[in-house]
């Protein structure tokens, strides 16, 4: 009921939904700040789901809740650059480019892969579309208030993301499936060119239109209105990508695709952008770093397609050597729940410092979805999101006890119940609420839904 | 023989001229009968009377025309309002179950992509199809019909149940747009993020043609020609709010994604179907969406209907769940009175459910659902006729409205209850009374 109610105030409030906040005393924990070393015997003072102060014997706080944390270690709330949780839908293969579609529209909140990603120590999701086309929809960047409606899991005024991919995917369905552009690498590019341009000449024309529209106002509507030109939903998306307001996360994995797509985006003006997998950035690293491009990788998943082959464990190391900023995710309900692990593999394989690895999936996601000032790092003012754990994260034997975000505890491992979920349907047989059970692992969850376009049955539900 | 043939065609047509010009049209009426109006009024050993498909007098102690055709009710006999089906896909065409992937997937044509709001389901209907007598056999005297389909299947008119006359039997077109969340299969948009998009679009583009129509014009030497488009076109009224979405809906998450893009795109909405529409309760009461409610409520269960088993020891786990299912059944079957609890206007909408189940749905509304039967009749006559803009015209027992009653045998939904009589726009028909076989047919 809870839930519902806190939905009407949202909606009354307008289209910004109220973001649940907490407030919180940790003490004497071993703070792993990320960005500014790691403090011994520290406490976090959060007031308002927002971290007001770091230091030794803070005062306590009338009203705040404290919690001994001796002998544990807080660690920044783990951020996935690469999820597909908690969508109704996640690709819609009917056309080779969708930018007008938006991941934000279609959240799922009731996805129980949130809460089992939040017993890892994860706070945020970057939820996007899958790799079917060229140019998929718009990502959703989520806070995992896992128990709250979809509005309030979006991240108020996170910047919008999109989803580009290249290579098998986009040519495999749109070119060999449908017989349309792209049926090679090379028609990729052109489909990303031609929307490229025709993302020019639209915003020229529709601000000239606006303009002629403000002028004919002005003017006391005197004489004929100007001819109107309709506002084009794809290609707004693509011409505000251009002007730097959307940031790209492109799906790729080989070298001279990614070279390909920096060569398109300097001609173009598109700066700031991310690879996904991107398994062969470790042969570009240094055109990447000069190029100032984000990688977010595997720690070493690969080999379930051809394009997938050449690929190594040190991947993410020598990206990080080069000075790349990288992350490592998970695009998967099952490696969410252990990127600490994920992360541990960069410095077993690569020789990356425990430090770096730990940036890999703190603040390195956060600047990569344009929310680093804000979260990924404990630091005064920033968003109170981060995990205790019962060992140091990069331990094998390592676990979230609890987990918060925005101050406000969403995890606690004391009051796990065995089954989380928050729906249970009233025609449902009873499965139980493990996750073996439930789902098991995709083995490429990018292409989710991308089969169900061509599905024979003609009534569908989400 | 031609001669003749022509000859009497001519005589019988005069004849019928003249008829028409010399009688009013007799009355008809039921006397001895309980008259149950929708807001629960019960007028007993009342009479009704009605001539040319209108109600003229009602209650007791009336004085009925000396012309009037009457039946006595013999004091046993209950008359209601006639059913109201605010939106089905009654005599309509059934979707291919498979389809071809476009040619071009990502630019069908409106026809593919399911984009047909300016359809008319008229010359759809198949006149002899069973469901229209079915349900002139279960008291509906009027129902709201759009075709089946994806995105924007086509627009709802409002029919006279008559039975094989129905397809011709028009009351009202265009009562609304019918709407969805589906996608297409094998086109553009196929998902439900698809079509959201393509519902701005659709706006974005209808509002740019309307405004381009309007300066060509008013001033023609400006413009170059603007282009002709139904689907646009027939948008135009959906943006200025005259015509409603009727926009099939069910989960709350759906329920929600409509009510953001009607604040976007500026539309007016009746929900349909809305099974979880009791979890945005108060919302819609605040904004004031009424809601056409499915009465296909799942029954119990199976372990709630069942005797425990004594040899299977259920897990803590399955205990707990157990109770939230059974929380979520009964928030379930309560669906509707938990909509009008909140101040939300609910009618009915059979959106698929067969006529051969709705008896069994009434009972189980009535009996775990928190309904009465006079709630039920309210459902499914005013409140109904209300929400599809006939409410002054029809839906209720009094001087004036469409002549539409249900005759039963006893209270509406009981026991040992069948519908005697459907009386559609003025026109009886009896429907017999030979035990379980007859009942299944009329069920039918």
């Amino acid at each position: 009921m809870n839930k519902y109610l806190l939905l009407t105030f949202a909606l009354a409030a307008g289209s910004v939904a109220a973001q649940p906040t907490g407030s919180v005393l940790v003490r004497n924990a071993t703070v792993i700040t990320v960005t500014d070393g790691t403090l011994e015997d520290t406490d976090i003072l959060v007031v308002n789901g927002k971290i007001a102060g770091i230091g030794r014997d803070l005062p306590a706080r009338a009203g705040v809740q404290e919690i001994d944390a001796t002998g544990k270690f807080v660690l920044p709330g783990i951020i996935d650059a690469h999820s597909h949780l908690a969508l109704a839908s996640v690709n819609d293969a009917s056309s080779p480019v969708t930018g007008e579609m938006d991941m934000r529209d279609v959240v799922d909140a009731e996805d129980i892969g949130m809460y089992r990603a939040l017993a890892g120590g994860v706070t945020a999701i970057h939820s996007m579309h899958g790799s079917a086309n060229v140019i998929g929809a718009r990502g959703a960047t989520l806070k995992l208030h896992y128990g709250q409606p979809a509005e309030v899991l979006l991240m108020p005024n996170a910047p919008r993301t999109i989803k580009f991919a290249l290579g098998e995917n986009p040519t495999r369905v749109h070119g060999q499936g449908s017989g349309v552009q792209p049926r090679t690498r090379m028609g990729v590019e052109q489909v990303i060119r031609a929307e490229f341009d025709g993302a020019r000449d639209y915003r020229r024309a529709r601000t000239a239109y606006l303009e002629a529209q403000r002028a004919w106002e002005r003017n006391r509507r005197r004489g004929p209105a100007p001819e109107p030109v309709a506002i084009d939903g794809r290609k707004e998306v693509m011409a505000d990508i251009l002007e730097g307001k959307i940031l790209v996360h492109c799906h790729s994995y080989r070298a001279d695709e990614i070279l390909m797509l920096m060569r398109v985006f300097n001609e173009y003006g598109v700066k700031n952008y991310t690879f996904q997998h991107a398994n062969e950035a470790f042969k570009v690293a240094p055109e990447l770093a000069r190029n100032g491009a984000n990688a977010s990788v595997f720690a070493d998943w690969w080999a379930y397609k051809f394009e997938v082959y050449y690929s190594t464990s040190y991947n993410a190391a020598i990206l990080n050597r080069y000075g790349v900023n990288t992350s490592i995710n998970s695009d998967s309900e099952d490696y969410i729940r252990h990127l600490n692990h994920q992360a541990a593999k960069v410095v077993r394989y690569g020789g990356a410092s425990q430090e770096d690895a730990l940036r890999m999936i703190t603040i390195n996601p956060a600047i990569q979805l344009g929310i680093g000032d804000r979260t990924g790092s404990i630091t005064v003012g920033k968003d109170a999101d981060f995990a205790i754990w019962n060992a140091h994260p990069l331990s094998i034997y390592a676990m979230a006890e609890m987990t918060f975000v925005d101050g406000v505890k969403r995890f606690d491992r004391a009051a796990d119940r065995a089954d989380q979920r928050l729906r249970v349907n009233p025609t449902d047989s009873f499965t139980p609420g493990t996750f073996a059970t439930e789902h098991g692992r995709h083995e490429d969850a990018c292409m989710e839904g991308v089969f169900e376009l061509f599905a024979t049955e003609t009534h569908s539900h989400e | 023989m031609t001669h003749l043939r022509n000859g009497l065609a001519a005589a019988v047509l005069a004849g019928s001229v003249l008829t028409v010009q010399a009688q009013t049209p007799p009355a008809h009426a039921f006397r001895n009968v309980t008259v149950h109006q929708a807001d629960g009024t019960v007028i007993t050993n009342a009479s009704i009377v009605w001539r040319n498909g209108i109600i003229e007098a009602v209650g007791r102690g009336i004085t009925i025309p000396f012309d009037a055709r009457v039946t006595d009710g013999g004091d046993s006999l209950h008359v209601y309002p006639g059913l109201i089906d605010g939106l089905g896909d009654w005599g309509t065409p059934d979707l291919p179950r498979t389809f071809e992937r476009a040619p071009d997937p990502g630019n069908p044509t409106y026809e593919r992509a399911g984009i047909q709001p300016e359809r008319d389901v008229r010359p759809l209907l198949k006149a002899d199809a069973p469901e229209f007598t079915a349900l002139r056999a279960n008291g509906f005297t009027l129902a709201s019909i759009a075709p089946k389909g994806f995105m924007l299947p086509g627009r709802a008119s409002v029919f006279h149940v008559k039975g094989n006359q129905t397809a011709q039997s028009e009351y009202r077109t265009g009562v609304g747009v019918k709407a969805s969340m589906t996608g297409a299969r094998g086109a553009y948009p196929s998902t439900p993020m698809g079509v959201l998009a393509r519902y701005r679009q659709l706006f974005w583009d209808s509002e740019a043609l309307q405004t381009h129509q309007a300066g060509y014009a008013a001033n023609p030497g400006g413009y170059s020609l603007p282009g002709r488009d139904p689907v646009l076109e027939s948008l135009f009224a959906v943006r200025d709010k005259s015509m409603p979405f009727h926009f099939v809906l069910d989960t709350r998450a759906e329920i929600m994604r409509a009510i953001r893009l009607s604040d976007e795109l500026g539309f007016r909405f009746v929900i349909v179907s809305g099974k979880e529409a009791h979890t945005v309760a108060d919302e819609l009461k605040r904004r004031n969406i009424p809601v056409l409610a499915s009465f296909d409520v799942p029954d119990k269960p199976k372990w709630m209907t069942q005797p425990a088993d004594s040899t299977k020891t259920l897990t803590e786990e399955e205990t707990a769940w157990r109770e939230r299912q059974q929380e979520a059944w009964t928030a379930s079957v309560r669906n509707v009175r938990t909509l009008i609890d909140a101040g939300v206007t609910v009618g009915f909408a059979s959106n698929g459910l067969k006529p051969a189940d709705f008896g069994k749905k009434y009972t189980l509304l009535t009996a775990e659902g928190g309904l009465t039967a006079d709630d039920l009749v309210r459902v499914m006559t005013a409140n109904t006729a209300g929400i599809l803009g006939i409410g002054s015209h029809a839906g209720d027992l009094r001087v004036g409205r469409l002549a539409d009653l249900m005759v039963t045998t006893g209270t509406f939904a009981g026991t040992d209850t069948r519908v005697a009589y459907t009386v559609t726009a003025g026109e009886t028909t009896e429907h017999a009374a030979t035990g379980g076989a007859n009942r299944r047919r009329m069920n039918r």
